[in-house]
């Protein structure tokens, strides 16, 4: 399902939405291992979920849908949702950072590299971010790109399915290392101790 | 040896370009990954920026791809993920 209107023609969206789909599945086993599974499929929408595989026990680190809705025209669109009712979330209720290191283009001999990070989840803590690279919707929509239009990147392998899962999942998960859990037992029915 | 036979020497790499899948075979050993990397690129259409726009990965690891293929000792039935670097977040 899309919110988003669909002004290409549908046959020419779905073809190449097929054809993104269809590299996935060719390699769905590879993801799996890295944790990336596809969940739910919908011409022009699929919705994925990022694990955290080498946590014991595994975690679900996020969800996104990729809506394809006048793909390539448009480069797609990406949301993060609740994995369990599908719901967009907030920045704040995301809850995982995707950081990116800057390394500055000149570097003066003698003097210390700073390294700057940058989570690319932007936006404001209660509104719905985005996903700040080239090769989705909602950067080449922002205000702050209109200098980076989508066609300079169209047909250069930004926008593709196998670009932005890899980009979701480089900046995420491999650079989780441990979590802690701390067991809380609860009881739903009330215990009723004999009286004495 | 037949025009179609691998000598020693060559082996089959798999690589996943920006999430498709492309077999190179008859790789030599003694050369660089670059090539190997290169003909990939080549192959699966992803021409016309420069290498060091890609990162060649395994199981997270980055590959040093001027380093001859023997030297990584790849096990039968690897897949290398070669993908695009994210362009700067927020940088424009």
């Amino acid at each position: 399902m899309t919110d988003n209107l669909q002004y290409t023609h549908p046959d020419v969206t779905k073809r190449k939405y097929d054809e993104e789909l269809k590299d996935f599945v060719k390699i769905s086993e590879l993801w799996r291992k890295k944790g990336v599974f596809l969940i739910s499929e919908t011409h022009p929408t699929i919705e994925f979920l990022f694990a955290l595989p080498k946590l014991k026990p595994s975690a679900i680190s996020f969800a996104v849908r990729i809506d394809f809705t006048n793909y390539d025209v448009e480069p797609p669109s990406l949301k993060f949702i609740c994995p369990f009712t599908g719901k967009f979330l907030t920045k704040k209720e995301v809850g995982m950072k995707f950081i990116q290191a800057k390394v500055p283009e000149v570097i003066q001999p003698g003097l210390p590299v700073q390294i700057q990070q940058q989570d690319l989840l932007q936006g404001s803590e209660n509104e719905i971010p985005f996903f700040c690279i080239p090769g989705i919707k909602e950067y080449h929509d922002h205000p702050a790109h209109t200098g980076d239009a989508w066609l300079l990147y169209r047909k250069r392998g930004e926008g593709r399915l196998g670009f932005i899962l890899d980009q979701l999942y480089s900046y995420s998960t491999p650079t989780v290392k441990s979590y802690g859990i701390n067991y809380v037992i609860g009881f739903n029915q009330q215990i009723e101790f004999p009286s004495k | 040896m037949g025009k179609n036979e691998k000598s020693p020497n060559q082996i089959s790499l798999t690589f996943i370009v920006n999430g498709t899948e492309i077999e190179i075979t008859k790789v030599n050993v003694h050369q660089p990954l670059k090539v190997s990397v290169e003909k990939a690129l080549a192959e699966s259409g992803n021409t016309g920026r420069p290498l060091s726009d890609w990162q060649v990965k395994l199981d997270d690891n980055e590959l040093d791809i001027s380093q001859k293929v023997e030297s990584f000792n790849f096990p039968e039935g690897v897949k290398i993920f070669i993908s695009l670097k994210a362009g700067q977040g927020g940088d424009r």
